[in-house]
């Protein structure tokens, strides 16, 4: 189960109160997920309704950095290239 | 000294009795890697033990070895909920699981091991008329293809079910359900046991702890595997690794267009029968089966989000037990057991990927998303003759990687019995 809070309004909840958007890409970019940390974008569902990112380990669930769009953190240790 | 008893029979049965069952011989080899093969499949579940065993059965090639990073059968094969049906729309499809569910049929009986498979009877609850119009078109299609389903009313499903509660106080009004009187269910580690049994006396290698670390090629045909009990050479290799497959072959240039996403199961403890069929409810996400043994099995939607964990999560645990409680308010009282996920790999389409890939040599049998087991014979009877004559296999033929660039998609999403 994944626990998140919302980096815009800081609401708190699970991954039922969020929308996963996928890979947090360009568009046109060809990546697919692999096992390790990716960068995804997530909708605040239940709350301020904002899209923001999220870096999360796609084989340990651990999630790493969450940042409102434009304030993106450098590389991250074990982050899929 | 006996020699080992190798042939499943009544006689053996008795003679083994007699000696406190100390005599049977391991159902299969275990093998060490040769330096190489004919044929090398990656991935030790139901798809690669079954190309292996109808490599070897029907096309004569034994130089095979089937190399599994675990145990036999310890991946998707084990993590499912081994239901066996064909009630698919596209004539493709129809096709492909139509011959598995024909394979199914005897398979027990050609692979000398009981699979437990059990064509008790599946229905496919509609409880709105969308639903109804989308199952009756199933159901046309099948009737065409000769596929033997059919639309009925909600008193034969109120007969079929009776502890399904439909009163008028329910959210879902019961419109009927399709109806597969083969549909089923069978015992999914026997399967892929009696797969490696059978494979292994014809002289196929079955390798368990080999991890494979990358495929060799010299850029435009195959040259083996490196893996983790050294190098093996061979000029074919096929990958049926399900969501670890994509990472495999990405060094190759193949892209394929797969996400992985956990899939999660439970079974309760074991009841005395109460339900004889297989049971799909689309519109609450849910399906259920109660297994031999008397535990119920239960299954739901994916994960909203993809990922490689096979764990579980409370929400999904959550919504999978309210619908079912929605459907049989009596299993209220009923203890839950045991819980997995499984790595569901899913494409866009969400029908598998079968074929040739990249550099010559190379073929790829994954993407089966939330449908693999029931298509196991199948998949390995048609990989096996693509592999040999190249083309085989009109039944996968459609299912090519091209099929995405050529927009030739087989669009069964709304086939699945709950929504992926």
């Amino acid at each position: 189960m994944l626990l998140i809070t919302c980096p815009v309004c800081s609401i708190a909840g699970d991954e039922t109160e969020f929308t996963c958007g996928g890979l947090y890409t360009a568009p046109g970019d060809q990546r697919v997920y692999a096992r390790g940390i990716s960068r995804e974008w997530w909708l605040c569902e239940s709350g301020c309704g904002s899209w923001f990112g999220l870096a999360r380990h796609t084989g340990n669930q651990r999630i790493s950095a969450i940042w409102v769009p434009g304030e993106e953190p450098d590389a991250l240790p074990g982050e899929i290239a | 000294m006996r020699r080992p008893t190798r042939r499943y029979s009544f006689s053996s049965l008795l003679r083994e009795a007699r000696h406190h069952h100390r005599g049977w011989a391991p159902a299969w080899r275990k093998a060490e890697p040769k330096p190489s093969y004919d044929v090398v499949i990656i991935g030790g579940g139901g798809h690669g033990l079954a190309t292996a065993y109808y490599l070897a059965k029907l096309h004569g090639i034994t130089k095979v070895a089937v190399l599994e990073k675990g145990w036999l059968g310890g991946g998707n094969t084990a993590r499912n909920t081994a239901i066996i049906r064909s009630n698919y729309l596209r004539p493709q499809s129809m096709a492909l699981y139509g011959l598995s569910h024909s394979l199914f049929e005897h398979l027990s009986q050609e692979l000398d091991f009981n699979v437990f498979y059990s064509p008790r009877g599946l229905v496919e609850l509609a409880f709105s008329r969308q639903s109804m119009d989308a199952l009756s078109r199933t159901a046309d299609a099948n009737r065409h293809f000769g596929i033997k389903t059919w639309m009925i009313p909600p008193d034969e499903v109120r007969s079929l079910l009776p502890m399904l509660d439909d009163g008028p106080h329910k959210r879902y009004p019961l419109f009927g359900a399709l109806y597969q009187p083969r549909g089923g269910i069978a015992r999914h580690d026997a399967v892929a046991w009696a797969y490696a049994r059978m494979a292994s006396k014809l002289g196929v290698e079955i390798i368990e702890e080999c991890d494979v670390e990358n495929i060799m090629t010299d850029g435009a045909k195959i040259l083996g595997v490196r893996t983790s009990r050294g190098r093996i050479a061979a000029g074919t290799v096929m990958v049926a690794a399900a969501a670890d497959t994509p990472p495999l072959v990405a060094p190759l240039g193949v892209n394929l267009p797969i996400e992985p996403v956990n899939l999660q199961a439970f079974v309760s403890e074991p009841l005395k029968p109460l339900l004889d069929v297989v049971v799909l409810a689309g519109a609450v996400d849910g399906y259920i089966s109660q297994s031999d043994k008397g535990e119920l099995v239960i299954g739901g939607a994916t994960d909203r989000y993809p990922g490689y964990s096979r764990r579980g999560s409370l929400p999904e645990i959550e919504k999978t037990a309210a619908s079912m409680l929605e459907l049989f308010p009596t299993l209220s009282r009923v203890r839950m057991m045991r819980h997995w996920g499984g790595t569901v790999d899913i494409t866009p389409d969400r029908s598998p990927i079968l074929g040739p890939a990249g550099p010559d040599g190379l073929f790829v049998n994954c993407g089966w998303g939330t449908g693999g087991f029931k298509a196991i014979p199948g998949s390995g009877f048609s990989m096996a003759a693509m592999i040999t004559s190249g083309n085989a296999a009109r039944v996968a033929e459609p299912y090519g990687l091209d099929r995405f660039a050529q927009g030739r998609l087989i669009d069964e999403s709304a086939a699945s019995a709950v929504a992926h």
